[in-house]
């Protein structure tokens, strides 16, 4: 088994893990980044194959120039970086457990920042699983990552500023996108939510940009409506749209979207925390930070000494508060170990994140539904991987009176090959409202890895007593 | 082979980015041009979406979802090797991949 040691481990090579190492450099603080893709970038600055080559008329929306910038960071002699390395578990304070495609180890760490990174939010509805459906952060990865469009005539639904994105990202990329269905108003509700969506003044721009390229291309931006069903037999055909009632819930009446090859959806992010759940950090339940995060101090250190958590994966607030969440949290580590100058820096750098913070709350609102929605039947698949209806979590929640534990040993849910990251959250909510139990926020427990990783990496552990995550005292 | 394919597989492309060279992959016994550097998901849906696997309890059709790794619904049967994740795996001259037949 391998043992690698830096002073400080950054986990993840998106925007805030390339900002943290970036200034753990300026700082003369040498770190290790790894990152579990194959290239750095994270999702937003995911870039194309080395092979592609784009000529400046391509039609790529995206933020390459700083893009580079960044991640230039990773060529700095101070910077060490190991693309597709999963780090998987703590297993003591300052010991990383790694795994690789064939091998593992430890990294030793006297600081880490961690910057996960975070994946669609589902909301399951009839159809969602049929081939032809993808999520919003899929269908940017194929325009991003591998020059594609998920289909020619496409539908974009959700809730969040990311369908506005996937549709713009979709218009100039060369596909037909037949309608944006968004479940909220955000037209109406932004003018009071303007003073805070303009701490970070340019992402107004870039939605007025946006909305008038669509507009201008004769899409409708549809407000208020979702979509209700896709339907087809071994792919997607066509989409079925309904306007919500006064209550917040789909009408009965629906129009139909036929000959679709692509429906988007993106009801918004949910942060990748289960590293910080894994290890056993202090979590909360945040609706504005989009789900379970870690509890933080003011230099966004976790409740496990030593461990910082930035940008997405710490709470959703988007680009630009993951790249100062990454610089931050790397003065303040530079700060600590008594770098001169890093003090002042990390002061900076809080107080600017401080003025840019009523941004998440201003975009929640701007989005915010009239009423939790429900798009899930009886029959619809809430776990994709162990293919769990709607109808059976009711069922084995009412018998079990709620106890979140036994509905998932019962139906397995969240126990499939993506360990609940997809499902858990639907499926807390599902057993929550069938039975009125107060769900933990943090149930069902989750165990190492954290991420899925190759049975080769595991043959040098040592077996320990079984110990639960919760049990363990940092 | 292979002209035809070659064109029929481009109208998802982006206009203005030149992809990888050929790299000629084999689906279900059928050889694919896919391009160096792509993902195995990408090589498949760039023919339109496509079925990747069919679950184990309802058989139903699943392809790429998420595209990052997480959901594991862009699973593929790689032959020689098992299931990995059409959206990760970077294809390679040779990989002989089985997918469900489609009725289209």
């Amino acid at each position: 088994m391998s043992r690698i040691e830096t002073p400080v481990l950054v986990i993840g090579a998106g925007p805030a893990g390339l900002a943290a190492a970036r200034t753990l450099s300026r700082f003369g603080v040498a770190c290790l980044v790894v990152d579990d893709n194959a290239r750095a970038g994270g999702q937003y600055f995911r870039q194309l194959p080395a092979s592609f080559k784009v000529r400046p008329d391509a039609r790529l929306a995206r933020d390459q120039q700083r893009a580079e910038d960044y991640l230039s960071a990773l060529s700095d002699p101070l910077v060490k970086y190991r693309p597709g390395c999963t780090v998987w578990s703590m297993p003591e304070p300052g010991v990383f457990a790694f795994a690789e495609e064939s091998s593992g180890g430890r990294i030793l760490a006297e600081h880490a920042i961690v910057a996960a990174g975070a994946s669609d939010a589902p909301r399951p509805f009839p159809g969602w699983t049929l081939p032809g459906v993808i999520a919003a952060g899929g269908c940017l990865n194929l325009i991003k990552g591998q020059a594609m469009v998920p289909g020619r005539r496409v539908v974009v639904a959700g809730n969040g500023p990311l369908t506005l994105v996937v549709a713009y990202s979709l218009r100039m990329a060369g596909s037909e996108v037949l309608a944006v269905i968004e479940a909220g108003r955000p037209s109406r509700h932004a003018w009071a939510a303007l003073p805070g969506l303009l701490r970070i003044p340019k992402v107004i721009g870039l939605a007025a940009k946006y909305r008038l390229a669509l507009l201008r291309a004769g899409t409708p931006f549809i407000e208020g409506s979702v979509v209700t069903r896709a339907h087809g037999s071994d792919r997607l055909q066509g989409v079925e749209v309904s306007p919500l009632d006064a209550r917040g819930q789909p009408q009965q009446k629906s129009q139909p979207f036929d000959d679709v090859d692509a429906l988007v959806i993106g009801y918004g992010l949910a942060p990748s925390s289960e590293f910080f759940r894994v290890i056993g950090c202090e979590m909360r339940d945040d609706e504005v930070l989009g789900g379970l995060v870690p509890v933080r101090s003011g230099d966004l250190e976790t409740s496990a000494g030593g461990v910082y958590a930035v940008g997405d994966g710490a709470g959703i607030g988007g680009v630009e508060i993951a790249l100062l969440e990454g610089s931050g949290a790397a003065a303040a580590i530079a700060a600590r170990r008594g770098v001169d100058g890093a003090a002042p820096e990390r002061d900076r750098l809080f107080a600017k994140l401080r003025r840019a913070e009523p941004f998440r709350a201003s975009l929640h609102r701007t989005y915010r539904l009239q009423a939790p929605l429900d798009l899930a039947t009886t029959e619809t698949i809430v776990c994709r991987c162990e293919e769990v209806t709607q109808q059976q979590l009711v069922t084995t929640a009412r018998s079990f009176n709620g106890d979140i534990e036994l509905v998932k040993f019962a139906t397995r849910f969240s126990m499939g090959r993506c360990q609940g990251r997809n499902c858990a959250r639907t499926c807390r909510a599902i057993v929550a409202s069938a039975t009125g139990a107060v769900v933990p926020p943090s149930a069902p427990r989750m165990r190492p890895p954290a991420r899925l990783i190759p049975i080769s990496a595991l043959l040098d552990e040592p077996l320990l007593p079984p110990r639960e995550p919760d049990q363990v005292s940092l | 082979m292979a002209e035809g394919d070659r064109t029929e597989n481009r109208r998802l492309d982006i206009a203005g980015v030149e992809r990888g060279s050929d790299v000629v992959i084999e689906v279900n016994g059928r050889h694919l041009i896919a391009c160096e550097g792509e993902s195995l998901a990408a090589a498949l849906m760039r023919t339109g979406p496509a079925a990747m696997r069919a679950t184990s309890k309802r058989h139903e059709p699943r392809g790429y979802y998420c595209g990052m790794g997480v959901c594991h619904e862009c699973l593929v049967d790689v032959v020689g090797t098992g299931l990995r994740r059409s959206c990760q795996l970077i294809v390679f001259e040779g990989l002989r991949v089985r997918v469900p037949e489609s009725d289209r």
